[in-house]
């Protein structure tokens, strides 16, 4: 259960794990490590990196509090100050560090950021990808498969979707 | 019937039979042990979902099915553990691949483990039965995306075999978000087959209920605890009771020993031990042409080849995962400019993932336990104690996964991959088989190359001598008489192909050899 000061940081921010302080450190983070922009990234990137944290249990959610504290302990605070390619440059060297604390640090950081940037559909269209494929069955290349006319579970039959033949879907 | 928290009234029950997680295991058991007349309550942590739920919102669905909203692992992150903590536990989310346990492995069991019963003539009516259940077929040829034809042409082109693998589909029409659960009813998964069986024999689910500790008072009297969650934020809300005769613990290989350690009921100090993971890596072609990886029916083919490098049934396989913008986010390597711009690639992407039959050295290689203190791994401090996984690849089993990261290379590259790229954190991308050797040299240990698993097995082995196993041939506890386990946690070695069918057909020849289905 979140203490009061924290439960209001919550409501004023929307985060319920990080605060604004790491949520800024998070940002530059996910820059460095995934190569888009600060601004690019934006709020929503945040949001689903604090929904993610907040689904672990308490013992881990402190230690990711612990590993914003690291980086920021490590660079004299200046983490979100710095160059992106000097973060890119000390990530990195985190990521080939002697120390397994280190390498920890990186890949969990490097899997948490990936993970929120990617699954934000603002990220698919470089990616080409189109998304949910319910509601657009009809143009789905593996459709083939299916040989015939697939109806959505639960569909009336004039509620079908619009049908290609494979014949015209390869056309 | 199967009750959401908020739907639960009674926080009292009385019944024949409490079994704990409605996965691949715990789903046959109660349809069997229901469907012999006994009063079944089954608990499961995770959320009661339908199809109408399956929206392919990848945000809201892996927080909400995924345990640990996705981010399990070892103490280190060294390997990540993709499982379910949802209805119809990890089969609701997996990729549908559905291979019978090879004979070697259970003639293995056979000699090592004293388990006769499970000799390949013994299992063989149990897979038809399984297979039967879940409408396992060989996917037809036609049906590969291009992504998976990468096996067979690598295969053709290497003169090695590979072919179509089966799977428990009905009418699948390859929108490839398997791993988000089916929205399509189309994966024969738990709830659309054994769980709906249990039901119709008037089993009970509450979902939402977390089992805390079981208390064993007599052979044929126990007591389960349990919370009931919050739904939404998992918060502990009310306390459960459960009052019956026998208990299935079937909370898979991490969860299992994880409730008996905290009952005390660890009277075998092998319990959470013998951790087999199927570990796997992944390599990733770029192709000139267009895969569209993200559509197909994941792992379709398979190539065996290499199974038995040892001659005693341990080595590797390779197969083509359902890849999707989430998953291959969470997996690409490299960092920063190169990484987005390799990103922008994955229609272009084919993914191989070489998954070890890990236990190579016949030693332990990870145990799962409480652990409090300082973690030397996570560096993690805790007063209390808090759940651990730890896991080191033996010194066979890391070469197997050498061999198969060169492998699958060999593969891309023979089915025409103008660059493969490996999962090293010194990012490497190769543009011709002559780079595969010095990759040896390269750091691979713990963080330095990407490995993740989601077949977790063997931390409650069963076997005919107590000293050297959790459970017997019924799969009852030697050491606690009334306690049952019936998951991934009682296969004696990995299995060595990916695990649903394997712990289906088990724990049904479990049921059989008995007494719980009377
Ligand atoms: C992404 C993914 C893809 C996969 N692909 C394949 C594949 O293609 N083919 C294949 O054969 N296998 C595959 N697998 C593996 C396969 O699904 C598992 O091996 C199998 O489901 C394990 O069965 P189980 O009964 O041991 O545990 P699970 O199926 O994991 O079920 C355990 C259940 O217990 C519940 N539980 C845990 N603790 C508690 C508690 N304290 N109280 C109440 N409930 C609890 C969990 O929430 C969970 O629902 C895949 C797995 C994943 C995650």
């Amino acid at each position: 259960m979140p203490g009061p000061t924290k439960a209001i940081m919550a409501l004023a921010t929307g985060l319920s794990f990080l605060s604004t302080r790491e949520a800024e450190v998070v940002k530059c983070a996910g820059e460095a490590l995934l190569g888009v922009p600060r601004k690019e990234l934006g709020d929503d990137f945040v949001a689903a990196f604090d929904r993610v944290a907040a689904g672990l249990e308490d013992f881990l959610r402190s230690d990711l509090h612990k590993l914003m504290l690291l980086l920021n302990v490590v660079t004299l605070g200046r983490f979100t100050r710095m160059e992106v390619s000097r973060r890119e440059r000390l990530l990195t060297g985190w990521g080939h560090s002697r120390m397994p604390l280190l390498r920890t640090s990186f890949v969990t950081l490097r899997a948490l950021c990936g993970w929120s940037w990617y699954s934000l559909r603002k990220s698919w269209p470089e990616l080409e990808f189109p998304g949910e494929t319910i509601g657009r069955e009809h143009e789905l290349p593996t459709l083939l498969f299916g040989k015939s006319p697939w109806t959505p579970p639960g569909s009336k039959p004039d509620a079908r979707l619009p049908w290609l033949t494979p014949e015209e879907k390869i056309g | 019937m199967i009750l959401t928290p908020g739907e639960i009234t009674s926080t009292r029950w009385e019944v024949d039979i409490c079994i704990i997680g409605s996965g691949a295991g715990g789903a046959i058991a109660a349809a069997k042990i229901a469907s012999s007349g006994q009063r079944v309550l089954l608990l499961e942590e995770g959320s009661k979902v339908q199809q109408g739920d399956l929206n392919q919102d990848a945000a809201r669905l892996v927080p909400l099915m995924y345990r640990r909203a996705g981010g399990l692992g070892t103490d280190d992150m060294s390997i990540r553990i993709l499982q379910g903590k949802v209805l119809g536990g990890s089969c609701t989310i997996n990729w549908m691949t559905c291979l019978r346990t090879p004979d070697m492995v259970l003639d293995e069991w056979g000699d090592r483990f004293g388990l006769e019963e499970y000799r390949p003539g013994e299992m063989t009516p149990h897979f038809e039965a399984v297979e039967q259940r879940l409408s396992v077929h060989t996917i037809p040829e036609e049906n590969h995306n291009p992504q998976n034809r990468i096996i067979l042409d690598g295969a053709r082109e290497l003169g090695v075999h590979a072919e179509a693998s089966a799977n428990n589909s009905v009418d699948c029409i390859g929108c490839g978000t398997c791993g988000l659960g089916c929205p399509y009813d189309a994966k024969q998964d738990m709830r659309l087959t054994y769980l709906a069986d249990a039901q119709a024999h008037g089993t009970t689910i509450l979902t939402g209920v977390r089992a805390e500790r079981i208390h064993s008072l007599s052979p044929s009297q126990q007591r389960v605890e349990a919370t009931i969650l919050g739904e939404g934020n998992g918060a502990i809300e009310r306390r459960l009771e459960v009052a019956c005769t026998k208990v299935v613990v079937a909370a898979s290989a991490i969860g299992t020993p994880l409730i008996l350690q905290r009952s005390r009921l660890n009277g075998s100090r092998l319990l959470g031990k013998f951790l087999h993971l199927h570990p796997v890596t992944a390599t990733i072609g770029v192709y000139d042409e267009i895969l569209d990886p993200t559509y197909g029916i994941p792992q379709s083919t398979v190539c065996e080849h290499y199974s038995n490098l040892d001659g005693k049934g341990y080595g590797f396989w390779l197969e083509v995962p359902d890849i999707e913008p989430f998953l291959a986010g969470v997996n690409f390597p490299g960092l920063g400019r190169s990484r987005r711009d390799g990103m922008r690639n994955m229609r272009r992407m084919g993914m191989i993932i070489t998954l070890v039959r890990d236990g190579a050295d016949k030693r332990s290689n990870g145990e799962v336990r409480w652990r409090r203190g300082l973690n030397t791994q996570s560096g993690h401090l805790s007063i209390s104690k808090v759940p651990s996984i730890r896991y080191r690849l033996s010194p066979t089993d890391k070469e197997h996964l050498q061999q198969g990261m060169e492998a699958s290379i060999a593969f891309h590259f023979a089915a025409g991959a103008r660059e493969v790229m490996t999962m090293h954190n010194q990012h490497q991308t190769l543009t011709s088989p002559g780079q595969i050797p010095p990759l040896r040299r390269l750091a691979s240990g713990p963080n330095q190359l990407s490995m993740f698993s989601a077949h977790p097995t063997g931390t409650a082995r069963m076997g005919k001598d107590r000293r050297l196993s959790v459970v017997d041939e019924t799969m009852q506890m030697h050491h606690h008489p009334g306690i049952y386990v019936m998951d991934g946690s009682t296969l004696p070695t990995a299995p060595g192909v990916n695990p649903m069918i394997t712990i289906l057909a088990t724990v049904s020849r479990a049921l059989e050899l008995g007494d719980l289905v009377s």
